[in-house]
């Protein structure tokens, strides 16, 4: 009998031990056991650099090149999404536009989330400054992504810890300028707060980086003085050159080198670090022997014959960045368009790509100032910095435009510059062409697809706004 | 060879009980006793009573007169008992006929019912429950137990959703319950509640996981069905307790139904030996039909020539002016001149053996019983390169150590081993069946030096990187060796004649290993020859539960009978997961991680750990009124720290009226009894740290290597709970003809409340989403069953059990209002809706002319006649996917289930079959084999497609068109079916030798059968199976089939003797 008194009060027993109930997941990391010194920091910004590499992967340049006359998709069976942004046919549902916006806010998220934790550690002055400033730049360049992309957006400059924080923060969208407002506020910071900081890789934020966008910004906001300013002091730190080699910009081993601003890194070797151009911008077909193990392309972002027409004679850049015809398995060769930059041909694993992607360079420094000192009507003084661009692409110098004639050549110069490189959208855009570039572009090819006013703006992605429908939707969707 | 060897095993094994049998009586001097057994109750003569001499192996059954004849040694005793009947012991002395009559023992099976954590008399019974014994569900070839459910219990859908050996069987009691949270019913055996871990895991991204070491190291989806470990011929019987006064006593698990399970254990008696063994062969129940050769060359010409037209060309342009993808080989421009036709589908599907041979062993003494099985059970797959194999062992023992006390254990083990198949998805993620689908049936399988043929034209047309279906297969392995082991144990204290303490402790130990290997022959989409990967993973998981319950059973004044019980229990489970992959391999012929370079792995514990006391009060007055309350309070670990606890409450009422006075004029009516009930149970299958925040590892790189980063991945919520059901029923049991005819009617309306939402948030928030208790849904329904002896005569028996079930479902209340959740990319989750409904662009038909098109809504400014036309739900004159609408939902109307027992005498026939009417099933792989893309090879119901005008087709059927714009979306209602099916589930037909020549044989009986399972399929589905779903046990995702592994059909030939 005492031994089943015994079993009950063991029962008993063990139901007074709360303990029983609490259990937490051992084997992984929970908010409360991290971000406590240094290198927690170091640990989480790498988690906020990380995003960076899916938004440039293929986000980018779909909404860069995709959208214009850059690029068109040969697959013969393409998503809806891609459709719709070759043929400039935004809608809601556009699953990419959906990724940009979610990958943008993610990578504010984490920034924010950093920024919020700084206070409670102490950290060195030089640690913090460099943690503050990565993740203001960080949050300035999803920004500028978001407001150049979509227009009035949501502005969050805090973390949450619960769904109730969430509930009550004003999550509707704010006016552009008010985003532009907060851009300008944290990259100047950042410039600030990283400048003289030991820089170790160029994927990391720099103060050179930070003014570089800043120019971008105010260029785009058409503040001429301020972008020439700013652009200027990146100049003139003489930190960064142009790259004698136009191709060794593209192919494999280009990291660090003077041109690179800001990169973005991926990893060849199958571990999950490589990127997709490989495939995006190669052929779609099955008899195709230019990869290992004679991988396909995907034909996804393939450059357009009016875009391998626009370079001049001479252009060294034309068969750097793009490929007329491929080797077959036949060992044939077939004609078909592709790209070439960031393809990794040494290796036939999907999305294993391992070239880096330059995200900020010097080429686009001087041609941005250039522009700048144009707009602001000092075109003789813009000349240098265009021809510079030039000359290394093999070019003659240019001379003696008018102003408008000027803006034109920068143009042209953006587009075979940047092609692939996800800019040209937004050079349109900003310099108010897209719709007379682009509508141009489908009478030529003779598609019946047109850009309107409205689509200067991408529509606020469908998820977001049956999430709140209190976000509205831009104008004309 | 395998065969025969296997045969001569079994046969070795009879003949040697058979020689034991036959030399145990040769003893002693005997005399005579004969005599008939019947019920003290009415006197019916009991057939197959066992009548042993106490002490000794002598001993014999009655006969279908309740006769029986014994040569006892002097001064014997005999003890005479039957199954549901107390035992007596008869002393002989010195007579020679002895007429014994046997008291019906109220607590056994035959008239009590296992709820949880006891019994209850069936009479007392308020609730839903629904009671199958083991008899009802034998099925010779069947794997798991819970397939042979399907259509023997009202309120419970069961789903074969795969045929592959010992895969998923979804089981559903009384409708989809949960949208985030589990949907698995809670299983019970012997006491030991398992955690519900699912039949089978969604295979969606299996294949495709396959060509990284991370995605195979991921790949520890679940193949086999973890019920498979149970051995169906152990099973005593099944209740299914649907209503919540039935299952509120398991409180936060009770929710979704429980199942409990219970064991056959030792009775007084003879010792009995029973063997079955049983040979079957297995084949494919169903086989699409596809275009032949000729066919399917004429389909990709006019195909291509349609998109070349379409592009601007003209169909006379040689292949030298086209693009490649709209090329045609001469040879397809003739049809008639190819010779070869291959069927691929004959290429992978094979006629397969099942063998299962069964042992077992009962029998006891008055202080110790046993009941002691062992079996192994071999099945090879109806598909190349796939089996699974299961040894299982059974030692039940019950034993009274002294006047008061008793202990026993319900022990099994079972090892489950087999291989494989890679079916579902995509033939570029190594699915078999879309491979054998797609696969062009103008090549030959193997070349001319025996080589499998690989066809490099039909990739640059295309096709893609569709290799030999043969070599995908061997490039493939899928290795897993399931171990479980379940030990539960108690000792019962009778502490006064009323009053029981009963404490158990039991473990179950379940080991899971699965190695993975993809070699390079397997190609994905875009390379032939995928450098080679492998993974491995290995999952334990410890269980144990420690229960303690005080049981109080009296009645007063012979009318008042009260059952009460108080209990505390404990349970804590752990599962250990080590996962690694591995790439870069130097060579292909070792198919181990460690041949590689291992370069992902990932180890993770889980843990809950389960509180509870509950308590039961069951009070029956004269057997006219009854009632039962019970309470439960279960704390749990998986909860947020403001809501650990919670009390689960229900009550029930019934009136049996056939007891009154006034009723006893009306003598056909039996039983009527009116039941009422209304509970409130949980399901805590919601995660088990989902209510903390947390963090997850990201990578970046930094110097050209690998650095690792922390990213927040999910959002604390300290109000994190449980989700609640609110169930009311009604039912009304009816007993005609001394209960002849029994007819069980339930109306149940059942409130889910708190459920778990994955609350989708604004990105802007950082997080995706935030897991909230915040969604209601409801589940209505209808059940009925209805038992009955049709005829009765000594000569011809025929017996039916018909069953039928309909549950609404409706989602009440989301996170949002007008919100939706994507439960898959073709089914919603909306306010007003059921769960998962089918939400895709509708389909209407075929523009069958150009006249059609105009004024018509187009998806494309260019859609031509031939195209598919859709319905323009918001009337803006086009079509895109702001006119996706409703329409079908994965929910059946209703499911039905008709099982017929005719008995001729010695021979017996069983008949039974099941339904499902008004559910649909989207076919994802119906894309490639319905698209008429002009690539692959298609559903012979391409070949009435659109052509021209002049011979426009079914209507149904668009032109074939290798373009991106005008076959249509690659998702609408052109791929959803209507998958209502009529089946003849089994046909089992068996002999029982007579006992006058069993008793010559000395054996208590012989049968023999031949049974036939999945017979026929009356179906529009074109599928291979209507009740496919590739999401496996993700019931909330049912009614996707992307190519599951078809149901075969089974011949089982068996012999089952016991002696």
């Amino acid at each position: 009998m005492k031994k089943y008194i015994a079993i009950i009060f063991a029962g008993i027993t063990l139901s007074a031990c709360s303990d029983f109930l609490t259990l937490e997941p051992a084997y992984e990391i929970n908010e409360l056991s991290f971000y406590k010194n240094a290198q927690d920091f170091e640990t989480a910004l790498v988690g906020s650099y990380s995003g960076l590499q899916g938004l440039h992967n293929a986000e980018i340049v779909y909404l860069g090149d995709l959208t214009t006359d850059n690029a068109e998709i040969t697959w013969t069976s393409p998503t809806v999404a891609e459709s719709e942004l070759d043929e400039a046919n935004f809608t809601p549902p556009n699953s990419i536009l959906n990724t940009v916006w979610d990958n943008c806010f993610t990578t504010i998220a984490r920034s924010n989330n950093i920024l919020s934790r700084l206070d409670a550690v102490e950290l060195t002055q030089a640690r913090e400054s460099r943690f503050r400033g990565e993740s203001l730049f960080l949050r300035a360049y999803s920004y500028f992504y978001l407001v150049r992309l979509f227009g009035n957006v949501p502005v969050v400059d805090v973390a949450f810890r619960s769904p109730n924080e969430i509930l009550d923060f004003d999550m509707t969208r704010r006016p552009a300028d008010e985003v532009y407002a907060l851009i300008i506020k944290d990259l100047t910071e950042a410039a600030s707060l990283l400048q003289g900081v030991a820089q170790q890789s160029k994927s990391q934020a720099s103060a050179g980086a930070a003014k570089t966008l800043l120019g971008k910004v105010y260029l785009t906001q058409k503040k001429y003085q301020e972008a020439a300013g700013v652009l200027k002091e990146v100049i003139d730190g003489n930190k960064y050159s142009l790259n004698p080699s136009y191709a060794k910009l593209f192919t494999n081993g280009n990291d660090e080198l003077s041109e690179s601003i800001f990169e973005i890194k991926y990893l060849s070797g199958n571990v999950g670090e490589g990127n997709s151009f490989s495939t995006l911008f190669t052929p779609p077909r099955f008899d195709m022997a230019i990869f290992p193990n004679n991988m396909q392309g995907a034909g996804r972002i393939i450059p357009t014959r009016q875009v391998a027409n626009a370079y001049e004679a001479g252009d060294v850049r034309r068969k750097v960045s793009i490929g007329d015809s491929v080797k077959l398995v036949t060992g044939n060769y077939a004609r078909d368009l592709h790209g070439l930059k960031f393809v990794d041909f040494t290796t036939g694993v999907g999305g294993d790509g391992g070239i880096n992607f330059t995200a900020l360079r010097y080429a686009d420094v001087l041609l941005m100032y250039a522009e700048a000192l144009n707009e602001s009507g000092q075109t003789a003084a813009a000349f240098p910095y265009l021809n510079q661009v030039r000359v290394r692409a093999g070019l003659a110098p240019l001379a003696g435009l008018s102003q408008t004639a000027f803006a034109r050549a920068i143009e042209r110069e953006r587009r075979v510059e940047f092609l692939l490189e996800g800019h040209r959208w937004f050079d349109l855009v900003r310099t108010g062409r897209a719709k007379e570039v682009m509508n141009a572009y489908f009478a030529e090819v003779g598609l019946k697809f047109s850009l309107e006013d409205h689509e200067l703006l991408m529509p606020i992605p469908l998820r977001e706004i049956d999430i709140d429908p209190k976000l509205g939707q831009n104008p004309g969707y | 060879m395998k065969t025969n060897f296997k045969n001569r095993r079994v046969s070795l094994l009879l003949c040697f009980f058979l020689t034991i049998s036959l030399i145990s009586p040769l003893l002693a001097q005997k005399s005579p006793v004969r005599g008939t057994v019947t019920t003290t109750e009415d006197g019916t003569p009991l057939v197959g009573a066992t009548i042993a001499e106490k002490g000794t192996n002598n001993g014999t059954t009655t006969d279908a007169n309740g006769a029986y004849q014994l040569n006892v040694s002097p001064n014997a005793t005999l003890v005479v008992s039957f199954i549901g009947y107390n035992f007596r012991e008869v002393p002989v002395g010195n007579r020679s006929v002895i007429d014994v009559a046997l008291e019906a023992d109220l607590q056994q099976l035959q008239d009590v019912v296992v709820v949880g954590y006891g019994t209850q008399r069936k009479k007392d019974i308020s609730g839903s429950i629904t009671q199958i014994s083991g008899e009802q569900l034998l099925q010779p070839s069947a794997v798991s137990f819970d397939q042979m459910l399907q259509g023997k219990a009202p309120g419970v859908q069961i789903n074969q959703t795969t045929g592959a050996p010992g895969g998923n069987v979804n089981v559903l009691i009384r409708g989809v319950s949960s949208i985030t949270g589990g949907n698995q019913p809670l299983y019970v055996i012997d006491g030991f509640a398992l955690s519900p871990g699912g039949g089978g895991s969604d295979m969606r991204d299996y294949g495709n996981n396959s060509y990284s070491s991370t995605g195979m190291a991921r790949n520890t989806a679940n193949r086999i069905n973890p019920l498979a470990s149970i051995n169906p011929s152990d099973i005593e019987s099944i209740e299914i307790l649907k209503d919540a006064s039935a299952t509120a006593i398991y409180g936060s698990r009770g929710a979704n139904g429980v199942i409990i399970i219970t064991t056959k254990r030792g009775s007084y008696g003879k010792s009995q030996i029973t063997v079955d063994a049983s040979y079957g062969i297995q084949e494919v129940a169903n086989k699409l039909d596809m275009l032949n050769a000729r066919q399917y060359a004429e389909y990709v010409a006019d195909g291509r020539d349609n998109a070349y037209v379409f592009s601007g060309g003209n169909a006379s342009d040689p292949n030298s002016k086209r693009p490649a993808s709209q090329r045609v080989r001469p040879e397809f421009r003739n049809p008639e001149s190819i010779t070869t036709d291959t069927d691929w589908q004959d290429v992978l599907f094979r006629s397969a053996p099942v063998r299962n041979l069964q042992v077992s062993s009962t029998g006891g003494n008055e202080k110790t019983q046993y009941f002691i099985s062992g079996g192994y059970l071999s099945q090879e797959g109806i598909i190349v390169n796939s089996d699974y194999n299961r040894f299982n062992l059974r030692v039940n023992v019950d034993a009274q150590v002294s006047k008061r006390v008793k202990i026993g254990t319900s022990t099994f083990g079972s090892f489950g081993f087999g291989r494989f198949a890679n079916t579902e998805s995509h033939y570029g993620q190594g699915g078999l069946i879309s491979n054998v689908l797609a696969a062009s049936p103008t090549i030959p399988v193997y070349d001319d030096e025996g080589n499998y043929f690989f066809d490099q034209a039909d990739v640059t047309d295309g096709l893609g990187f569709l290799a030999n279906v043969l070599s995908v297969s061997e490039g493939t392995q899928d290795m897993r060796r399931v171990m479980d082991v379940v030990t539960n144990n108690f000792v019962e204290i009778n502490l006064t004649d009323e009053l029981t303490f009963r404490s158990s402790v039991g473990v179950n130990f379940n080991s899971n290993n699965i190695r993975l290997w993809r070699s390079s022959a397997v190609p994905n989409f875009t390379s032939l020859n995928h450098p080679a990967t492998a993974g491995t993973s290995k999952a334990e998981t410890l269980n144990w539960l420690n229960e303690n319950t005080l049981t109080y059973k009296r009645v007063f004044n012979n009318k008042h009978f009260v059952n009460g019980l108080v209990g505390f229990t404990a349970q804590k489970n752990r599962v250990d997961l080590v996962t690694a992959g591995a790439t870069d391999f130097p060579t292909e012929y070792v198919p181990y991680i460690s041949a590689g370079i291992v370069n992902a792995g990932t180890q993770t514990v889980n843990e809950w750990a389960l509180l509870s006391g509950m308590a039961r009060i069951n009070y029956s007055y004269d057997g006219k009124y009854m009632l039962t309350a019970t309470i439960r309070q279960d704390g749990s670990s998986r909860f947020g720290s403001n809501n650990k606890w919670g009390a689960f409450p229900s009550f029930s009422v019934g009136y049996n009226i056939a007891e009154e006075d006034f009723m006893e004029d009306v003598r056909f009516v039996s039983n009527l009894k009116l039941r009422a009930s209304y509970g409130i149970s949980g399901n805590n299958q919601i995660g088990d740290y989902t209510h903390i925040g947390l963090l997850s590892a990201t990578r970046y790189v930094r110097n050209n290597a690998l650095n690792p980063g922390l990213v927040p991945r999910t959002l604390s919520n300290d109000n994190l709970t449980w989700e609640k059901s609110k169930q009311t029923n009604f039912g009304l049991d009816i007993g005609l003809f001394k209960d002849r005819v029994s007819i069980t009617a339930d109306l149940y309306r059942d409130l889910k409340t708190d459920l778990l939402l994955a609350v989708q948030l604004p990105a802007a928030s950082g997080f995706n989403s935030s897991t909230q208790n915040i969604g209601d849904i409801e589940n209505r329904g209808f059940e009925l069953g209805i038992q009955s002896t049709n005829i009765q005569k000594s000569s011809f028996q025929w017996n039916t059990n018909l069953t039928f079930s309909r549950n609404r479902n409706e989602v009440l209340r989301l996170a949002t209002e007008g919100g939706r959740i994507s439960t898959s990319p073709f089914q919603i989750t909306q306010v007003g809706s059921p769960i998962s409904s089918f939400f895709l662009i509708n389909k209407l038909g075929v523009f069958m002319n150009s006249a059609e098109l105009d004024g018509a809504a187009l998806q494309h400014p260019r859609t031509q006649a031939g195209d598919l036309k859709f319905e323009d739900v918001n009337g803006d004159g086009v079509i895109n996917q702001s006119d996706r609408k409703i329409v079908g939902t994965p929910w059946p109307d209703f499911t039905w289930g008709f099982n017929n027992n005719f008995t001729f005498g010695n021979l017996s026939l069983d008949v039974s079959l099941v339904g499902s009417q008004g559910a649909y099933t989207y076919m994802e792989s119906g894309a490639a084999f319905l698209g008429a893309t002009a690539v692959q090879n298609n559903h012979v119901r391409t070949d009435r497609r659109w052509r021209s005008e002049a011979d426009p087709g079914d209507g149904i059927v668009p032109r074939a068109i290798r373009n991106n714009y005008a076959i249509g979306f690659g998702t609408s209602s052109n791929f959803l079916f209507d998958n209502s099916f009529v089946r003849i589930r089994n046909v089992k037909l068996s002999y029982n030798l007579a006992k006058k020549v069993t008793n010559r044989m000395k054996l208590n009986s012989l049968t023999v059968y031949a049974n036939v399972a999945n017979v026929f399929t009356f179906t529009d589905y074109p599928g291979y199976d209507p009740e496919s779903s590739t999401t496996g046990d993700n019931v909330v995702n049912a009614g996707i089939d992307y190519n599951n592994y078809p149901l075969p059909r089974t011949y089982t030939f068996g012999i089952r003797t016991s002696f």
